[in-house]
């Protein structure tokens, strides 16, 4: 976990239902161990809670924000050349690598470690390579 | 490399000479039965048959001239096309400069087949150190929902296996519109730019890697070349049907390849896959329209790959047929039945063709293209009316006897003539034309050490050959009545869907049998029957069709059988060189084959409960447009219960990111309701 990512005291009821809507977006990466799931639920409720504390004060919209901020600096810190891969596709190799199970160390790591990156650029669903247009007319018969 | 621009000499001497013999033969043919039926005078049915006769003599007559180019070209060791001592599959591989695409388009198929030849391929392609200059696409255009999630797990695994991720691509399209020409035009509008030229494979195809970098060095060396055929050999099946086939097409097949190369020269045909296609050229000339008018006749063209080398040749680019690049492999239909269904296909396909005959600016060349592939299927209907016509007219001499005195005054009696010389002849000639293409093949063949063991040595390739014969002969007039069906069916307006291919190894059953062949051997029986009872002595002229027609039940089901298959194998029969040394390729199949045999394949309910899979087909789903009302409801009787949804449901849900987010959250609601 990242230095810059420090635990910030919130009020105990935002910090619960952003708990929870932290956890409930936390399955769809996979199921962390207990210590490693409380931890990131921590970070993320760290992350959202200025915004949760606002008005309306939603808390599930606020943890998928902090959540969708987390996330594209990951993808950003795991881009390649070709610049970062969607967050669909990353979720896809992560849930196909086991992260939640393997590498749960590694997830929204600022800086990821090599044999991560490449477990889980082996696993990345590679969109189609970028279009190149051909015209192709319709011939007379 | 091989360079075949500028050493095609010739071409019109090479045709000059093809169609003097194959006119020649037809005109001396025709004159011997003309003979032979017309000493007492032709009637109106003689006539007739004289007439489908020359036709159908000129259709085969061109196969054995073919047959016989290819027996004298093979014997001097000469290529088909330039007439020298070389071939495109001597030498090193080259070291490529362009980059190549090689596409699988499918649709509802077999998935670990799919994925299992494409790994085999891909490996082989590594192996030759010029993977750099290839990537591999799957195009799917899969309507069934459990096979495009079983096609998207098996794509991802098949990348992580092979360590494929940016190189082996996969797209599913929505609608199959064009179908399968539609499902490569349409990667070739969006991706094409990127590929000097493309392999085109089938979805049961494997090609050797050797085999892909010199389609694509030859297309570097002969710029002026638009499409590379290579001849696919059949493999890998092992019921008796198939068996039977692929040793037919193993030993027959090339010598008649070379043939016909010999005198298509740049202007060949293209068969739909096996094939390097150069893309730019493909894409300015191969844009194929809807024929006006409805199906069968009209509407998407279906057997497309004729039509695209027409074109092809029509924008100035040269259409090549090399049979002597080995390592290019195709699966066929295991059994009578599905073969006649592929057939069915194709015979409407070929039919439309008559209606592209008179484009503008085609080459001559490939209007007759065309043309044969019209005949292949109306040659059936036109043997039936033939031999018909033939035990007509000896039934109806046996009914009248012979007229001695035709009607008013008659000095002298018309006296019976016969010519046995001429009958005999006759009987020879053709009997020439039809066996002495494989006589060629064998002698070729058992006089080469290297192919003859390929074979399994010489005693099981003569018995083999002789049980080819017989399984020939029986299969031919059941083959001929389901063509004629199909051509009559067609023309009368009738239009077959498009189904994906079984493509394993599938036994009949004897109910299936009987459904589809008991017509045929009631005819049969019906007229063996006629002719027994009138005109016995002629029973021995066509025992051997009504035999394969009353036959046809036992003999479907009995061919059907991979357990009958594989006792031929064992005792000797039907061996190939690709079951005695298979290709690196064709090993590699098979251990792809064998690692999923086990693995269960995931289906569409699994994906709303496996956050997996989910996970994947999110990722490739490129619609993420808000979800309509109906799919809205859709994904919410998912989340309830998947199997309630229709196929054509389960698509639509399959094709909505939207849409299927809100089943499985709606899935997740009910679950925490549920605990709590």
């Amino acid at each position: 976990m990242s230095p810059e990512d420090d635990l910030t005291p919130i009020p105990t009821i935002i910090a619960k239902r952003l708990a929870i809507a932290a956890e409930r977006l936390l399955m769809a990466w996979g199921a962390f161990e207990a210590d490693w799931q409380r931890r990131l639920v921590e970070r993320i409720t760290a992350a959202a809670a200025e915004a949760a504390a606002q008005p309306p004060r939603d808390a599930d919209r606020a943890a998928r924000e902090a959540l969708d901020i987390l996330l594209a600096r990951w993808a950003s810190a795991l881009a390649e050349d070709a610049g970062p891969a969607p967050i669909d596709a990353l979720r896809a190799a992560f849930l196909a690598i086991d992260g939640a199970r393997c590498w749960p160390d590694q997830f929204l790591e600022a800086r990821p470690g090599q044999d991560f990156r490449q477990d889980l650029r082996r696993a990345l669903p590679r969109p189609l390579p970028a279009g190149a247009p051909l015209e192709m007319p319709e011939q007379p018969l | 490399m091989l360079h075949l621009e500028p050493k095609a000499k010739w071409a019109f001497w090479r045709r000059g000479l093809m169609a003097l013999l194959v006119l020649g033969s037809t005109a001396g043919a025709t004159w011997l039965m003309g003979v032979v039926l017309g000493t007492n005078s032709l009637t109106f049915a003689e006539g007739a048959v004289l007439t489908v006769f020359a036709v159908s003599f000129g259709w085969i007559a061109l196969s054995f001239w073919a047959a016989v180019a290819g027996f004298v070209l093979s014997m001097l060791g000469r290529h088909p096309v330039t007439l020298r001592c070389e071939s495109a599959a001597d030498g090193a591989v080259p070291a490529l400069r362009t980059r190549t695409a090689v596409l699988m388009p499918i649709y509802n198929e077999d998935t670990r087949r799919v994925f299992a030849g494409l790994a085999a391929t891909y490996r082989s392609v590594e192996a030759t150190g010029q993977l750099a200059q290839f990537d591999f696409f799957v195009l799917s255009d899969t309507t069934d929902p459990d096979i495009w999630v079983a096609e998207e797990a098996q794509w991802h695994d098949t990348c992580r296996a092979l360590g494929a991720g940016g190189r082996l691509f996969y797209r599913h399209r929505a609608a199959n519109v064009g179908r399968k020409a539609g499902n490569i035009a349409e990667w070739v509008r969006t991706q094409g730019g990127a590929y000097e030229t493309m392999v085109v494979l089938d979805a049961d195809s494997v090609m050797e890697g050797d085999t892909i970098v010199r389609l694509a060095g030859l297309m570097e060396t002969n710029p002026k070349a638009g499409i590379i055929q290579t001849l696919a050999i059949a493999a890998n099946r092992t019921t008796l049907f198939a068996r039977w086939l692929q040793f037919a097409s193993r030993l027959y097949g090339p010598l008649l390849a070379v043939g016909h190369s010999f005198w298509w020269v740049g202007e060949g045909n293209y068969y739909g896959h096996n094939a390097i296609i150069r893309t730019r050229a493909f894409a300015a000339h191969c844009g194929l329209p809807k024929l006006p008018g409805k199906a069968p006749l009209g509407g998407e063209i279906m057997s497309h790959d004729f039509v695209e080398a027409a074109c092809m040749r029509r924008g100035g680019w040269h259409v090549w047929f090399l049979p002597e690049l080995r390592g290019s492999y195709e699966e066929i239909p295991s059994n009578i039945i599905d073969y006649a269904v592929r057939d069915r296909r194709w015979a409407q396909g070929n039919l439309q063709h008559a209606r592209i005959l008179k484009a503008p600016r085609l080459h001559g060349v490939s209007r007759l293209h065309m043309a044969m592939g019209v005949l292949a299927f109306v040659a059936s209907p036109l043997w039936l009316l033939l031999l018909f016509l033939s035990s007509y007219v000896v039934i109806q001499q046996a009914l009248a006897g012979h007229a001695y005195f035709l009607p008013g005054y008659n000095l002298f009696p018309i006296w019976p003539e016969y010519r046995p010389l001429e009958s005999q002849a006759l009987l020879a000639v053709t009997a020439a034309v039809l066996f002495l293409p494989k006589i060629f093949s064998l002698v070729l063949t058992l006089g080469g050490r290297a192919r003859r063991v390929s074979f399994g040595g010489a005693g099981r390739l003569l018995r083999s050959a002789v049980a080819e014969m017989v399984f020939s002969l029986l299969l031919a007039p059941v083959m001929m009545l389901f063509h004629s069906k199909f051509v009559f069916t067609i023309l009368a307006g009738s239009s077959v869907g498009w189904a994906s291919q079984p493509r394993d190894d599938r036994g009949i059953t004897w109910l299936e049998a009987a459904r589809r062949h008991t017509v045929h051997s009631l005819i049969g029986l019906a007229w063996g029957g006629v002719v027994f009872w009138y005109a016995i002595d002629f029973l021995w002229w066509v025992a051997p069709i009504v035999l394969g027609m009353a036959l046809a039940i036992p003999l479907n089901v009995f061919s059907s059988r991979t357990g009958a298959g594989l006792a031929m194998q064992r005792g000797g029969f039907f061996w190939t060189p690709e079951e005695t040394a298979p290709s690196p390729a064709l090993r590699m199949l098979g251990e792809e084959l064998k690692r999923l045999e086990d693995r269960s394949l995931p289906s569409f309910a699994q994906v709303l409960s496996d956050r997996r899979l989910a996970a994947l087909h999110m990722a490739m789903l490129p619609d993420r447009a808000p979800a309509d009302h109906a799919l809205i409801d859709s994904a919410e009787r998912a989340a309830i219960r998947a199997d309630s949804l229709a196929p054509v449901e389960r698509r639509a849900l399959l094709g909505s990111a939207t849409a299927l987010e809100h089943a499985m959250r709606t899935l997740e609601q009910r679950r925490l309701q549920r605990a709590a």
